[in-house]
């Protein structure tokens, strides 16, 4: 089920009480059981399977590691463990795009063969998990952790329901030790985490998905808007992805937080990142932090002694590697590269750039200098979605050849058409106000970081605290999208 | 000390820097400058200054400045 | 634990007032779905639509005849005496009768009320995912309440959140729009008609004698495709059964007796709505001319010329050509005479984001080949690029012409031949691929 769903709501409380009423020992298993409850509901019946294969193998290859004498034994554990993972995440996610590009490799040298399409399998939430495994499996070969042996607790560390589905993605050192502290009932947790929720779920229903109403009839139809219209449907898309994302996130933190397990925070205002290394740290954090300490680190110390060339190739691969995790398609392997190619290009021309501000006499402590950084980087990000976004390769290109038409074009922008859809200037205006009002909002908001905002917040007088709930929930009633598709083919 | 004032010294060069001055408890978010991409600079001039060599299993489990000098210190007095 | 429930459960309480209050606000304020930020489409057209015939059905003016009934019957032409508040399928019969009753009782003037429904409408026993938007939200209200029979109101309740939707809040919060009824099944059955629409057009037609209006009700221009499956499933016996059976005969006997049947081509691919403005003008005025027209005091709706050929050529007194073509029509036919060898016609403009068939029925005197030029924007001239070569022997050629081009702009022009002679236009169409 999704957290903006009515189920998840009655689901939440329900789940709630019977941790609450049950005794220490047994709440790991009302954890546990809940989680395999929510993954079910998405009638998906083999990723429950996949999920048990994963928390057992994980489980077995871990302790098998710790018990290991010789290193050369340690390293082969190791290495099969991860590939066992990193098998069943191929075959559930890549499999149809393997085949695709083999068949489309195969006409190319005329092979004789016929390899049939695979149908795409649903993967929701294996990939988090599959990365949660490696990197339990890592930290106790690099003997930074020692294996869980009960195995409930771990089963509960992979399975755990807010951060099943989206992450964000676990160390075994930051989240085990919490799953089996005894629970002693906190208001302020249980208050804090209905807060953040009830904020994750705006930013997602309220903000996202207007941004989504926007940004949809474009991007799924992209040789009838013109350049304005795509590069607009661009940025909003940008706002899109953060909104959603970052709302998803909050929801999964606030739910945790209800049960006295901190999670780690995702998203650090990356649109204000002065570089691309830095959009990378304030964006989806637990991923970045992942890729960067088991892909980025030691293929860079591996291949330090060729210098720059060598950081460079490492960026390459590990935000390949990122861009292919995101999705099968090649769209997602172009975005991942090009990030990848911003920082390697970023770290030949680091010197150049010292010497061209020291010419250009530029104070690169200015105020003035960052936000010319934080505009820069925010558009090469954009940049980076429309691959990411768009449906095909072809489409990117055309989106970006029109974009760039456009800027030659006196006569590109007209107004009144920038958004295609069936209701008046009025009503589309009215939508992007609100929403740009509610999205401008939440920056400010989360200037200084969430926790940061939501201790001003309960710090507040009682008077100021329940107005801000109370808006907080009419926005979500009045202003929440909801999934009306089907009425759109209502008349009879 | 004298480790310590050497490495010290490669610190001030890697990060060009004159004013550094690391202790054992310091961490990558307690130096300007050390990050990531930085890092591998800071291992490569370590070793080619104290001629040797870091396996892939230790560089990834230094947590601080303590754990580097540990290691350089074994390394060479073996 | 008990503390944070207690504030929980005030908040909520709270915010459920505040939510009735700002709704009944807006509520008072709703006009049109364009004005309106909160996003839920389907639903605000439902809303809307409900709305927007009861406050018609409350200012009727001087009207003497009124059309209810489906989405069909909504291109049927109002004009100084007749109001036309057709609605959509999913209003049922039940909120047909909350229109009826608002018009009667606003208007002094109403001596007619036509229920133009196709024969699923009949069918409509409030189940669907419908319901909610386009009946519940609008006619479901405290003043309409009286309207509705007891089992109406228990069919309503049959959905779990259905004790909000007296509230306010319930016409204006997108939650609520997702309330479906799809499974609001009912046990007994009859023949065809629903037990809803059984009660209420009861009810309508003894509203109307009671003031003395007529009530009919009439079926709109018919497919030939969907009467074809009327028939073979019974359809017209089937509302016989239950009209005898339950006491409507009065009402629906009729209603299969004398259908308007008009080709395929005048709808769209559901074979029930028009397809375009053509479409509409020409069943209008079938319709018009078949119930509407004894209501003395209007002129004739102007009246379409439906002569195939025309189909394409209609609005063209004038075909401009060559000095050696002469143009004839004779009876439905279009004759192009030439004594040159390149006659041409330019055919009304022609503009088309999709791919087009042309389908040319032609009678020619020689041997030779037909050609269909057309220009695409930003084009001055014709081209051989951009045309369409057909050849063409003596005698009749039924022609059916592809036009494969994106944004087809300006005239058409047409080559009946590349030899002096004699074509006969008998059949010229233009439809979407």
């Amino acid at each position: 089920m999704l957290f903006n769903s009515l189920k998840y709501f009655m689901f939440l409380p329900l789940v709630y009480l019977l941790f609450y009423l049950v005794g220490d020992r047994a709440r790991w298993c009302v954890l546990l059981a809940a989680s395999l409850l929510f993954y079910a509901t998405l009638n998906v019946p083999y990723l429950l399977v996949v999920l048990v294969l994963v928390t057992i193998t994980t489980y077995g290859f871990g302790i098998w590691l710790d018990k290991a004498d010789s290193p050369k034994a340690k390293c082969i554990l190791l290495w099969s463990g991860i590939a066992a993972n990193v098998l069943i995440l191929v075959i559930m996610k890549y499999l149809p795009f393997l085949s695709e590009n083999l068949k489309y490799l195969s006409t190319l040298i005329s092979l004789k063969t016929q390899i049939q399409p695979v149908k795409a399998l649903v993967s929701i939430g294996v990939s988090y998990y599959v990365l949660q495994a490696v990197s339990y499996l890592s930290d106790i070969y690099l003997e930074i952790e020692k294996p869980e042996r009960h195995f409930g607790s771990f089963a509960l560390y992979m399975a755990f329901f807010p951060k099943l589905l989206q992450g964000p993605i676990e160390r075994s050192g930051y989240l085990l030790p919490q799953l089996k502290k005894p629970y002693v009932f906190s208001y302020d947790n249980m208050r804090s985490g209905m807060i953040l929720f009830a904020w994750g779920l705006m930013k997602k229903v309220v903000i996202a998905d207007r941004f989504a109403l926007m940004v949809n009839p474009v991007y799924d139809n992209v040789h009838a808007c013109n350049g304005v219209q795509l590069l607009l449907a661009t940025y909003f898309f940008a706002l899109q992805i953060y909104f959603d994302f970052s709302g998803y996130t909050d929801m999964a933190l606030g739910t945790a937080k209800m049960f006295n397990i901190n999670l780690t925070n995702n998203f650090n205002n990356p649109y204000f990142a002065t570089s691309i290394a830095d959009f990378w740290r304030r964006w989806h954090i637990s991923f970045s932090r992942w890729i960067l300490d088991y892909i980025f680190k030691p293929l860079q110390m591996q291949w330090r002694y060729w210098k720059n060339w060598g950081i460079a190739a490492a960026l390459l691969v590990t935000f390949g590697v990122s861009g292919l995790w995101h999705g099968a398609s090649w769209g997602y392997m172009v975005w991942g590269v090009l990030h990848g190619a911003y920082m390697a290009i970023a770290v030949f021309c680091k010197p150049i750039q010292k010497r061209i501000l020291a010419t250009l006499n530029v104070n690169h402590k200015s105020v003035t200098y960052k936000i010319f950084n934080i505009i820069v980087v925010f558009n090469l990000v954009c940049f980076a979605w429309i691959f990411f976004r768009s449906k095909s390769i072809q489409d990117s290109y055309y989106i970006i050849a029109s974009i760039f038409r456009s800027f030659t074009n006196a006569n590109a922008f007209v107004f009144g058409d920038f958004i295609t859809y069936d209701y008046s200037l009025i009503h589309q205006s009215l939508l992007l106000c609100t929403t740009l009002a509610y999205a401008i909002t939440v920056f400010v908001v989360e200037s200084n970081g969430v926790g940061f905002a939501m201790n001003k917040l309960l710090a507040q007088n009682t008077l100021k605290r329940q107005s801000v709930y109370m808006i907080l929930l009419l926005s979500l009633l009045f202003l929440g999208i909801v999934d009306n598709t089907k009425f759109l083919y209502l008349q009879y | 000390m004298e480790l310590l004032d050497k490495l010290n010294h490669i610190f001030s060069e890697v990060f060009d820097d004159d004013d550094i001055k690391i202790a054992p408890y310091m961490t990558a978010n307690d130096v300007d400058g050390w990050d990531s991409l930085s890092h591998v600079n800071l291992i490569v001039a370590i070793e080619s200054k104290f001629k040797i060599a870091f396996s892939q299993k230790e560089l990834l489990t230094f947590k601080d400045v303590g754990g580097l000098l540990n290691s350089i210190r074994n390394k060479i007095t073996d | 634990m008990g503390k944070l429930i207690g504030k929980i459960v005030t908040l909520i309480l709270v915010t459920f007032v505040v939510c009735n209050i700002l709704s009944m606000y807006l509520v008072s304020r709703y006009r049109e779905p364009s004005n309106s930020i909160f996003w839920s489409k389907g639903s605000e057209e439902g809303y809307s639509l409900g709305l927007e015939a009861i406050n018609k059905a409350k200012n009727s003016g001087s009207a003497e005849v009124a059309v209810i009934g489906d989405s069909v019957a909504r291109y049927i032409k109002e004009d100084s005496g007749t109001i036309n508040l057709a609605t959509n399928f999913w209003v049922s019969m039940a909120g047909q009768y909350v229109l009826v009753n608002n018009l009667i009782e606003h208007s002094k003037n109403i001596k007619k009320v036509y229920l133009f429904v196709i024969p699923e409408s009949l069918r409509n026993d409030l189940a669907g995912f419908g319901i909610y938007n386009y009946f519940v939200k609008p006619f479901y209200t405290y003043e309409n309440l009286s309207y509705f029979s007891s089992d109406t109101i228990h069919r309503v309740r049959g959905n779990p959140f259905s004790i909000f939707y007296l509230m306010p809040m319930s016409k204006i919060l997108p939650i609520f729009s997702v309330s479906d009824y799809s499974n609001n099944v009912r046990t007994i059955k009859s023949e065809y008609v629903s037990p809803t629409s059984m009660y209420y057009l009861r009810k309508m037609k003894e509203l109307c004698i009671a003031h003395n209006v007529q009530f009919v009700v009439l079926p709109c221009p018919i497919s030939k495709t969907r009467m074809g499956e009327y028939c073979s499933d019974n359809v017209q016996s089937k509302i016989g059964a239950d009209s005898s059976k339950y006491q409507l005969n009065d009402i629906i006997q009729d209603y299969f007796k004398d259908p308007v049947v008009v080709e395929d081509r005048y709808f769209g691919p559901d074979l029930r709505h028009c397809k375009d403005d053509v479409s509409i003008l020409y069943l209008s005025n079938i319709v018009y001319d078949k119930y509407l027209s004894d209501h003395s005091r209007h002129p004739k709706a102007q009246s379409l010329p439906i002569s195939p050929v025309t189909n394409l050529l209609k609005a063209y007194a004038k075909y401009i050509t060559d000095d050696c073509t002469r143009i004839l029509k004779v009876g439905a036919n279009i004759i192009v005479d030439s004594q040159g060898d390149d006659p041409r016609i330019l055919l009304p403009y022609f503009m088309h984001s999709k791919d087009v068939m042309l389908k040319v029925l032609i009678n020619s005197s020689c041997d030779t080949f037909s050609q269909f030029y057309y220009k695409t924007d930003g084009a001055d001239e014709y081209s051989e690029i951009n045309s369409v070569k057909c050849p063409i022997v003596k005698g009749n050629n039924l022609l059916s012409i592809p036009i494969k081009a994106k944004n087809t702009v300006g005239q058409l022009r047409f080559d009946p031949g590349a030899k002096q002679g004699k074509y006969t236009l008998k059949l010229f169409e233009a439809s979407d691929m």
